[in-house]
């Protein structure tokens, strides 16, 4: 069994890379915790042995002298004992919150650094995120350093307690050591079992985690209002709670017997240790003062064999840690496909070219493209029409390779898109999707977070600010361009759904001005004013001139402003050409159209 | 004095209402723990006169005693552990069922926008781990003061003076208070900073972000911002660290030399011939025995300052709700009028959110007459969602008042006048739950009723949404669970479209922008039920149907138009009406026109 040691080891290994200083003194400071009681109770020893022949001779007396230097001795090591214990557990403050850190930008470069998302969207991979950051069993594995450091420094007093009573019996240190061994490693296999148990059961905590915070987050706190679903949630909360935990408590259980009988293994063990020394003791065999130290070492010999709460906080640490790893391992395996090394720069020149491009979900059993054929003409605009859910947004998702095909192929000037390396591509591509990140940050942060190397350019920021219709609105906050977007910080502020499509429209237009050559727009108008969106329109054949832009609208007033538009139906291109070609062939386009526009046509026959 | 005895009582109620027989137990075990070690120290004072005087029986009687005791507290510790955890889990199902009810019973959404309300959830969101099981101080304080007066039973009884060593403990304990109370304040000031860091990861690692996070490349920003976050925090903290290590080790460096002090006194006297040899042993091995309690003590004493403070932010968090609801109590209740007769009317009302200055909506009047559609325009950010919210009283206006019927809106009951109305967001929210669910919870009592559902996906122009899911109505949705199907956002939005249509008869229906990511299609079939529906609704309860739009193909339909600007009602009338005032409407309609011409 492999992982008995290396996660220790790793833990370690992240503590030193966080601070080698302070990992070293948190080591001498465990240290020196596990061997001060011990040299406590050999100096205590030694105490009471220097006092018996000193009796009725007074400390100035040259036994008494005796007795005054074991006192001394004695009690600069419990001052020691005393002082150690609270650096110590300042030390392991601060290496667990800088562990902590480290593992979670760890976790985060984990997750987020595969190119695809295919990952994100596997609940057996969220599940494993979970376990990760500690969030199943609420012990991360920076916690775990101050657990190694008491533990170890528990089994360093039973260590100490076995050598001693080494001077003894020579074989009494292996019989009690091997007891101890037997109790420590069935205690925490069952431990580890345990959390097994509840691991097998994170889709149900996270279930459970979520109504938790459906009810305690702003995100659906209008829905929870109106149709009054607190109680409701908080019900099915309980309930998901403990239909999750009732498998994990029955395990437990099963954990009183052995405790039980390993607690009569070592009682037979101890006491027979423990009268063996006594006798020894009444026998003359050994003085009182070896009586006193042997007796105290075989009780210290137990802390080898315990397995308390430190120990298993410290087992769930570790096991968040082993998650980790096998996280950093596994996601890119997952995402082998989305490899590629050609560079990108310049691309698409030509043509972006579906060919038979065949795609489904993982775990879904149906396609949601069976042999798609579609050009895009580079330098052109291109729209996308559909019923929802006819795959629009999945085509552009393949676009920006968040997923790779599972049949056909994806071209770009006649390369395969799975050749090309996918960071290099997907910073040739712009999008904003329907979902749009409102991020935390500042206004301008959110509008340079589309070209981050170019984020000091106020001016071109302002410039997508300006061509995205969000100018006006940002230099209305309280603090301009500085002020956050979000209310529940200092100082913060909100927009509304259409301010904020502004924010991230301009922020895909921030990236085409600093070089982006594929601008993807999914839905980018769906909650502009009318005035926000004709600005747009107006503007729209001047911002995309020389890109390859793929709008995917249900409005047809933005629609037909494309080059080129093309009809998607159950995964297939079904009609393809410029807005007056479509209307003139009378196909499926030519009638969502007039179903939209027809309003305003019966305007003009009325007036 | 009277505050901390309250919140001893409302520690022991918390356990005791989250799981009463093993409230009993850890009760129990705790305080056990402790005995059966101080006991031990009188097994041993047996082994060292046993052997001293060669008392064969009465020192191998010692060593059973000790060496029983072991087991049993090792037998002990188990049963303590298990009963911990599990009253621990029970008790944070309590602790997060309570924050749960506090928060969605809280009426309005200013909480989720206030910072002392998200820094208090945050902080208790992170206690909840640490802070279960409030009981454990009280136990753990009773057990280590059982043990420290048995101790100092034995101590005292070698020498009257020794019954001073708790006085020793003092410096400890007085630090450990002032440490403590630096942490609540390091806690407090940093609560902000954690939320921004907890953001952060969240953006990372989820798949809504996952997309731009990638196609922008914002990863190493992302990490970058995290870590920088961290140090502002850690900073701060590991100075924090760095004194209260210190701080301590001076606090028990005095309690040491407080014991030896004893130490040498009992020596001294067992020179002297007054006291024996096994007194001096019986006092060195309760050393280490002492020094245990006296850190369980100081731990318990933090401890229990740290679940004050938390059961502070829960009682703080219940006080709030229970304001927000006072606030909004009706001095003179009404009932909520069965059918409208005249209509909603928005007398000079004016809102100004919570925390800013600009005015959102400015004496604003006007009539929703009562069994009308009535469309709402105006541009972004003109305070049309505003107008909703308040009808919704998510929050109250600043100024003027909202008439239903001539009565104040003030006078009904939130919950009975909510319970009237049902509504669809522009930003709704995506439900992961079974399909069925997830429309079904427009309205409760039918959550469960598969063709209540079906007939609400009619009504919202979604039939056949889930015909294609592999387990049709009880498909789980999202991608987030196990078996879960991922819907378009258009099809989330029929989703939340057919959840506004559950509830039977509303009095007023309130959709914001509710075709946003709809085809059209969709949409045209939406609005000739929407016409149709809310015809027949208006004979039967004189129901109101608010509809906020863009589009105009819609917006004309409506009976009465409203355009909102700066704040105010700009203009109203029918499309005809306001077509031939050639006013903004008219303006605003030509623009879009000129797109499908």
């Amino acid at each position: 069994m492999r992982w008995e040691r290396s996660p220790r080891r790793d833990l370690v290994r992240e503590s030193a890379a966080v601070s080698p200083l302070l990992t070293l003194a948190a080591g001498a400071l465990v240290v020196a915790s596990g061997l001060l009681p011990a040299a406590f109770s050999l100096a205590s020893g030694a105490l009471a042995g220097t006092v018996a022949p000193a009796v009725g001779r007074g400390m100035g007396s040259a036994t008494g002298q005796r007795v005054v230097v074991a006192l001394a001795v004695a009690a600069v090591v419990y001052v020691l004992i005393q002082v150690v214990g609270p650096l110590r557990a300042s030390v392991c403050d601060i290496l667990m919150r800088r562990v902590d850190e480290s593992l979670a930008i760890q976790l985060m470069r984990a997750v987020s650094g595969p190119r695809g998302i295919a990952h994100l969207e596997n609940p057996a991979v969220l599940d494993r995120v979970a376990q990760a950051q500690g969030a199943v069993t609420g012990a991360t594995a920076g916690a775990g350093i101050t657990y190694l450091g008491s533990t170890w420094s528990l089994r360093l007093q039973g260590v100490t307690g076995l050598v001693i009573l080494s001077r003894f019996r020579w074989w009494l240190p292996l019989v009690l050591g091997a007891g101890q061994g037997v109790s420590f490693t069935w205690r925490r296999r069952h431990w580890r079992d345990m959390t097994n148990v509840v691991f097998d059961r994170t889709d149900g905590l996270r279930q459970a985690d979520y109504l938790r915070r459906l009810a305690v987050r702003p995100d659906a706190a209008k829905e929870s209002q109106v149709f009054a679903l607190g109680d409701w949630l908080v019900d099915r909360y309980r309930t998901s709670f403990l239909d999750t935990m009732r498998p994990v408590w029955r395990e437990r259980r099963s954990g009183g017997p052995v405790a039980l009988t390993v607690a009569l293994l070592l009682l037979a063990l101890e006491g027979g240790a423990l009268l063996m020394v006594v006798r020894a003791g009444t026998d003359a065999t050994i003085g009182l003062a070896a009586a006193v130290v042997y007796a105290q070492a075989v009780l210290a010999t137990a802390a080898l064999g315990a397995f308390d709460m430190d120990h298993l906080r410290l087992e769930d640490g570790l096991r968040s840690l082993e998650v980790l790893r096998e996280l950093e391992r596994a996601v890119p395996e997952a995402v082998v496909g989305l490899a590629g090394r050609l560079p990108a720069t310049g691309l698409p020149e030509r043509v972006i070219r579906f060919e038979g491009v065949r795609f489904r979900y993982p775990g879904r059993d149906t396609d949601v493209f069976d042999g798609l054929d579609l050009d895009i003409v580079a330098g052109q605009s291109l729209a996308i029409v559909g019923t929802n859910g006819a795959g629009k947004t999945t085509l552009v998702k393949l676009l920006a390779r968040l997923y790779d095909v599972g049949g056909g192929r994806i071209t770009v000037d006649g390369t395969d898109l799975r050749d090309i390396d996918p960071v290099a591509w997907q910073q040739r591509v712009a999008a904003i999707f329907q979902d749009f990140v409102q991020y935390p940050v500042s206004a301008h942060d959110n509008v340079a977070f589309g070209a981050l190397s170019h984020a000091g350019d106020r001016g071109a920021v302002e410039t997508a600010a300006r061509r995205a219709g969000a100018l006006d609105l940002v230099t209305a906050l309280p603090n301009g361009w500085d002020t956050v977007l979000n209310r529940q910080f200092t100082d913060g502020a909100d927009l509304s759904g259409g301010e904020w499509q502004r924010v991230a429209l301009a922020r895909a237009l921030f990236a085409v001005s600093a070089g982006a050559g594929v601008l993807v727009l999914d839905e980018p108008t769906a909650s502009l004013d009318v005035r926000a969106e004709t600005g747009l329109y107006d503007r729209f054949l001047d911002v995309t001139r020389g890109v390859t832009t793929i709008v995917v609208s249900h409005r047809f007033s933005t629609v037909r402003r494309a080059q080129r538009i093309v009809v998607l139906d159950r995964g297939r291109v079904v009609e393809d050409g410029s807005h007056d070609e479509l209307v003139r062939a009378g196909g499926r386009y030519a009638s969502m159209y007039a179903l939209q526009a027809s309003r305003f046509w019966e305007d003009d026959g009325g007036g | 004095m009277a505050d901390l005895l309250r919140n001893i009582r409302e520690m022991c109620a918390v356990s005791w209402q989250a799981d009463r027989a093993r409230s009993i137990a850890s009760l129990v075990t705790t305080a056990l723990v402790p005995v059966t070690r101080s006991m031990q120290a009188i097994g041993f004072g047996l082994v060292a006169d046993g052997v001293l005087t060669g008392d064969d029986r009465r020192a191998a009687t010692g060593a059973v005693v000790v060496a029983g005791l072991t087991a049993a507290n090792r037998v002990l510790d188990w049963g303590s552990v298990t009963v911990r955890m599990r009253l621990r889990e029970h008790t944070i199902l309590l602790l997060d069922q309570l924050v749960m009810s506090y928060v969605v019973a809280t009426p309005g959404l200013e909480h989720h926008e206030r910072k002392e309300h998200q820094d208090r959830l945050g902080l208790i969101g992170w206690e909840r781990w640490a802070l279960n099981n409030p009981f454990m101080p009280i136990a753990w304080t009773l057990g280590s003061l059982v043990q420290m007066v048995t101790t100092l039973a034995v101590l005292g009884s070698l020498h009257p003076l020794l019954l001073l060593l708790p006085l020793a403990g003092a410096p400890p304990l007085l630090i450990g208070l002032r440490v403590e109370a630096m942490w609540e304040r390091v806690r407090q000031e940093h609560a902000e900073a954690k939320r921004s860091l907890a953001l952060l990861f969240e953006l990372a690692t989820t798949a809504p972000a996952g997309k731009e996070i990638r196609v922008f490349d914002l990863a190493e920003e992302l990490e970058r911002r995290h870590r920088q976050t961290f140090e502002t925090v850690d900073r701060r903290e590991r100075a924090a660290d760095l004194r209260a290590g210190l701080m301590a080790a001076a606090g028990w460096g005095c309690f040491a030399i407080g014991y030896m002090a004893a130490v040498a006194l009992v020596v001294d006297r067992a020179v002297a011939g007054a006291l024996s040899v096994g007194a001096v042993v019986v006092t060195l091995s309760l050393g280490a025995q002492v020094n245990r309690q006296v850190t369980e003590l100081v731990d318990n004493a933090r401890w229990f300052t740290r679940v004050t403070e938390a059961i502070g932010r829960y009682r703080w968090l219940a006080d709030y709700s229970v304001r927000a609801h006072a606030a909004l109590a009706p001095v003179d209740p009404a009932p909520v009028p069965e059918r409208l007769v005249s209509g909603v009317t928005f007398d000079g009302v004016s809102f100004t959110y919570p925390g800013t200055d600009a005015p959102v909506l400015d004496d604003v009047h006007l009539h929703l007459p009562a069994g009308a559609t009535v469309a709402i325009v105006g541009e972004n950010g003109a305070g049309k969602t505003t107008l909703a919210k308040l009808l919704l009283r998510f929050y109250e206006p600043t100024e003027g008042a909202i008439l239903v019927d001539g009565v104040d809106i003030r006078h009904f009951e939130v919950d009975a006048w909510r319970q009237r109305m049902s509504a669809g967001f522009q930003d709704f929210a995506q439900l992961q739950f079974l399909a069925r669910e997830s429309v079904g919870v427009g309205s409760l009592p039918s959550v469960d009723d598969a063709e209540a559902v079906a007939a609400a996906l009619d009504r919202g122009a979604a039939g056949n949404l889930f015909a294609h899911l592999p387990a049709g109505l009880a498909t789980q949705l999202g991608r987030e669970f196990d078996g879960g199907v991922d819907l378009s956002t258009g099809q989330w939005q029929k989703v939340a479209v057919a959840r506004a249509m559950m509830r039977a008869e509303p009095l007023l229906l309130l959709l914001d922008e509710p075709t946003a990511s709809l085809d059209a299609a969709t949409e045209h079939a939406l609005f000739e039920r929407f016409a149709a529906q809310a015809r027949r609704a208006a004979d039967r309860s004189g129901a109101i149907t608010f509809l906020v739009s863009h589009r105009f193909s819609t917006v004309r339909m409506a009976d009465l138009i409203l355009v909102i600007e700066d704040g105010r009602v700009a203009e109203r009338g029918t499309h005809d009406d306001l077509m031939a005032a050639d006013g903004r409407y008219a303006e605003l309609y030509r623009l879009q026109a000129r797109s499908y011409r």
